[in-house]
């Protein structure tokens, strides 16, 4: 069931509220939370019914394992259910890669057969290794089966995250205060509910078929322009923004809405003028999960320089190849490991010189400038299926693959027209896609540059767990004195917008759309 | 509580006047709301609907005379044509739809619309050829991929569908309440007065966009284009008969199916084989489908003429004609007018389509009940002029030779072989 399905806005979500608050009042939060985990195992099921065999053993499992973790320290009993939780991952998402480079390397023409990956399970696995770790390092309390079934579970961030930390989430759902049905959570949740709806359904699918034609032809090994290049790529940057955040802000809307408060997934992150600041903002709870348990766990920046640049590279090769099995994915996060290594290096260099030049508004243009750039890079590397296809797209941005105008456009162009043809620029088919493809990213380049985010809008209403709001720091945002203090408030002007966004966004239900993020 | 019945409010105010705005505005053609002109009348949008409108319109029109076939028919054959002396006609031509989608179509118009007395059936020569795969596929296993996108559309096929008759509506609904739209409708308005393609209640297209790319980019983009497409399409090996059932190809018997239909209801069929610029012709040449073309009219005619030889044709006297422009004349070899690239060609839009005018001759000759000393455009394919037929088929691809690789250098279609 999608976020975005009329099933589950007008069928699962209205009926979970009403089993949830209805069994809170009559039989009390021990009930309520039971009843919240049978929706869940619903929700889950609703894909495939046998992938709930396999997150109930997970669960059961891994509570079982962190209890006795809590009791006894054992070191051992660690290794095993890390290894455990790392082998069912490995099986189900790697081991088809593995072979498949295995037999390269060996000539050897082995076959595993076709393994049907879990959904989701890349995001409840990562969150019991956490559990597990803490529980050996006695961070946590013990808790009941119920609470940590409903922490693995909990519908609206089960399937795409945020990926949520027991110790954020154990203690919301231990509380001892009557869950009831609050105005204000309703407020708050049904308005972040709506505009994620929109980014998803209207902007993140509204550009999509931008994206997709560009990087299916590159895959199929066709050449790609320059225009068609950083057109389909940055599509691609966008809507694949588009998409997750608003997955996640549906997420913490529908999360509030029982009285939840989530973490915050993404603050803007095309804003950052560093690479490091991008990676504080995109994927945020995937970005402290790397670095609690595989950057930290590592050996972090406590064993000198090399070694934490090297920590630093292995934990985004890592975090690549968590969101899929592929070379692909590896590039990519090797790509980011190397991006963070320079930008670490460029620091403790501009640390020592003192240029004015990096004081002002140009230098930090600039800054934005390459930092997005180099994310549009790796998201090539990202969004591609074939290293092949990757590097047509890429080759093409770089203008290798000649520059075309379509002829139609050249055509109205007069006199200009024909300049741009003798300086080498050929006619092309496709006016009308051409217009549309940079229509929509420069209108989105537009929002994600200028516009506040949820979290600036309701940091002051405690949107998520995180305390950003209206940040500056890093930040590329002309008209940040434009909406500065711009904030949430229960008026009739909110109550309009957000009900426009549900409206747009329902109007989309009849077209066809799909998570980005739920392959991983 | 105030805010969230402000939300709602703004929610349903929001999806109704959409709704109502894009009923009103109909850009696809679906509800036929009142036609405004510079507001609604024309169209642009309605094209990129066709498949789910003309399932739906043609038993709303409830047409005298049926036009089946591809964007050929689509944009030739006019069922406001006088020639059809004033019966009601639907063109259920639509682009790039499979023959098979082509002819279920057809069926469930016919089952489900009583009026219906003639039937026009524009067939192709490409929709005919399928790759070697294919070959080897049973014919049900090919067609059953290709119906499921459209069983539930049509009443007369849904059987196995329980939910058919709910798809159907959330179909219709989806015309009116969604952004797609919303986007068309506004495009609908502010295309009033621009040469875009549009469809009109009785499913012709005005093909206007055609202008517009003349007006603009000329002749030669539009011959280059088309001709390489042809070319991409035939690139790869294809073949026409069903490895499976020697001597028939696989289309063939569902295009019986279509013309048994027809007999149950004593319903007059007319085949006809679209006209092509000789341009088109000599790429089917070049990349050696020449052979499969002229086997594949003569299998049309024996086709046709054992249809017609069945004891129940020939007892209730309803004759199956198979009528052929695809050869060499002096409209189908139009010279393509490079000199003057913005001037449109009188019978042709490109290699591929033929305009109005070519689809009144079309007519002129399909609907005239004297066919005995026919004269005019085309002629009836027969077991006794196959023979004469090919021979002048084959004469003119050589007479027309010199003019094809004057208008390939023209073009640069280097590309093409």
């Amino acid at each position: 069931m999608l976020f975005n399905s009329a099933e589950f806005i007008f069928l699962f979500l209205p009926l979970s509220l009403l089993l949830f608050f209805s069994l809170a009042k009559r039989h009390g939060n021990e009930i309520a939370l039971a009843g919240l985990v049978g929706c869940s195992l619903l929700f889950y099921g609703w894909w495939n019914p046998s992938y709930l065999v396999i997150l109930i053993i997970s669960m059961l499992f891994n509570y079982g394992l962190g209890r006795s973790l809590g009791k006894s320290n054992n070191k051992k009993l660690l290794t095993l259910g890390v290894s455990l939780n790392l082998t069912s991952i490995v099986y189900y998402k790697y081991a088809g890669f593995l072979v498949l480079n295995i037999n390269t390397a060996t000539g050897n023409n082995w076959d595993i057969g076709t393994i049907i990956l879990p959904l989701a399970i890349s995001f409840f696995t990562f969150q019991q290794i956490a559990y597990l770790v803490d529980s050996y390092k006695g961070i946590t309390k013990e808790y009941n089966f119920l609470h940590y079934a409903l922490f693995v579970s909990f519908f609206p961030q089960l399937i795409a995250g945020p990926i949520v930390h027991h110790k954020d989430m154990l203690p919301q759902f231990s509380s001892t205060r009557r869950y009831q049905a609050n105005l204000n959570n309703f407020k708050i949740g049904l308005t972040i509910f709506a505009i994620g709806l929109f980014k998803k359904t209207v902007l993140a699918d509204g550009i999509a078929p931008y994206a997709n034609p560009v990087f299916n032809l590159a895959d199929a090994g066709n050449e790609i322009d320059f225009f068609m290049a950083w057109g389909g790529a940055l599509a691609y940057t966008f809507q694949l923004y588009f998409d997750f955040s608003g997955y996640s802000d549906m997420a913490i809307g529908i999360a509030r809405l029982f009285g939840i408060i989530l973490p915050l997934n993404f603050y803007s992150p095309y804003k950052s003028t560093n690479i490091s600041e991008f990676w504080r903002r995109w994927h945020i709870t995937l970005s402290h999960f790397l670095r609690d348990y595989v950057y930290i766990a590592l050996g972090g920046n406590r064993k000198g320089k090399f070694k934490r640049y090297n920590n630093l590279f292995i934990t985004m090769v890592l975090g690549g190849l968590w969101h899929g099995a592929g070379w692909n994915f590896i590039i990519w996060g090797a790509l980011h490991g190397s991006y963070l290594m320079i930008h670490l290096t460029w620091q403790a260099t501009k640390h020592n010189i003192t240029v004015v030049f990096f004081n002002t508004k140009y230098y930090q243009f600039l800054a934005w400038l390459l930092t997005f750039i180099l994310v549009i890079i790796g998201w090539v590397f990202f969004r591609s299926v074939t290293l092949e296809g990757a590097f047509n797209i890429l080759s093409g941005m770089a203008g290798l693959n000649g520059i075309e105008i379509p002829n139609a456009l050249l055509a109205r162009l007069g006199s200009l027209g024909h300049s741009l043809q003798s300086l080498g620029i050929t006619p092309s088919n496709g006016g009308k896609v051409f217009i549309m493809t940079w229509l929509w990213n420069i209108t989105l380049l537009v929002f994600v540059v200028t516009l506040p985010n949820i979290q600036d809008l309701f940091a002051h209403k405690q949107g998520t767990l995180s305390k950003y709001s209206y940040s500056e720091t890093n930040t590329f945002w002309p008209t940040l004195r434009l909406y500065n203090g711009l904030t949430w408030t229960d008026c009739r002007r909110w109550a309009f917008f957000s009900g426009a966004c549900l409206a747009l966004g329902i109007l989309t239900l009849s077209q066809v759309s799909e998570f980005l993020y739920f392959q991983f | 509580m105030k805010y969230i019945l402000n939300y709602f409010i703004s929610f349903a105010c929001i999806l109704g006047v959409i709704a109502t705005f894009n009923w009103f505005v109909d850009p696809f053609g679906m509800h036929w709301s009142p036609k405004l002109s510079n507001i609604n009348a024309l169209k642009p949008e309605a094209g990129t609907r066709t498949r789910i409108t003309k399932a739906y319109q043609a038993n709303i029109i409830a047409p005298d005379v049926l036009i089946v076939g591809n964007s050929r028919v689509e944009m030739g054959l006019s069922p406001s044509s006088p020639l059809f002396n004033n019966k009601t006609v639907y063109n259920q031509g639509m682009p790039g739809a499979h023959l098979v989608m082509q002819i279920d179509y057809a069926i469930n118009t016919i089952k489900t619309t009583p009026n219906i007395k003639e039937v026009l059936v524009g067939i192709d020569f490409v929709d005919f050829l399928i790759t070697h795969n294919q070959a080897n596929e049973p014919i049900e296993i090919l067609d059953r991929a290709i119906k499921k996108s459209y069983n539930f559309r049509l009443e007369s096929y849904d059987n196995d569908n329980k939910y058919a008759a709910a798809l159907r509506l959330k179909e219709k609904m989806a015309l009116v309440f969604s952004l797609d739209a919303l986007s068309a409708s506004l495009k609908t308005l502010t295309q009033q007065k621009s040469l875009s393609s549009g469809i009109d209640e009785l499913g012709f297209n005005s093909a206007l966009s055609y202008l517009s790319i003349m007006k603009t980019e000329g002749i030669k983009p539009l011959f280059t284009q088309k001709l390489q497409a042809i070319a991409d399409r035939l690139k790869n090996p294809l073949y026409i008969i069903s490895l499976n059932k020697p001597s028939i190809s696989a289309r063939l018997i569902h295009l019986k199916s279509l013309i048994e239909e027809t007999k149950k209801r004593n319903i007059k069929v007319t085949l006809f084989i679209n006209p092509y610029h000789f341009s088109y012709l000599h790429v089917l040449a070049e990349y050696n489908q020449w052979q499969n073309f002229i086997t594949w009219k003569k299998d049309l005619t024996s086709f046709v003429n054992k249809l017609n030889s069945t004891e129940d044709s020939l007892e209730n006297g309803l004759e199956l004609t198979l009528w052929d422009f695809s050869g060499f004349n002096t409209m189908t070899n139009e010279a393509v007018l490079l000199e003057t690239p913005k001037k449109t060609m009188h019978w042709f839009w490109e290699p591929a389509h033929y305009r109005k005018a070519l689809g009144n001759k079309m007519l002129e000759s399909m609907l005239n009940e004297d066919k005995s000393n026919h004269r005019g455009f085309g002629k009836i394919l027969l077991p006794k002029n196959i023979q004469l037929s090919i021979l002048e088929d084959n004469e003119g691809l050589k007479k027309s030779k010199d003019n094809w690789l004057n208008l390939k250098e023209r073009l640069a279609l280097s590309t093409i072989d």
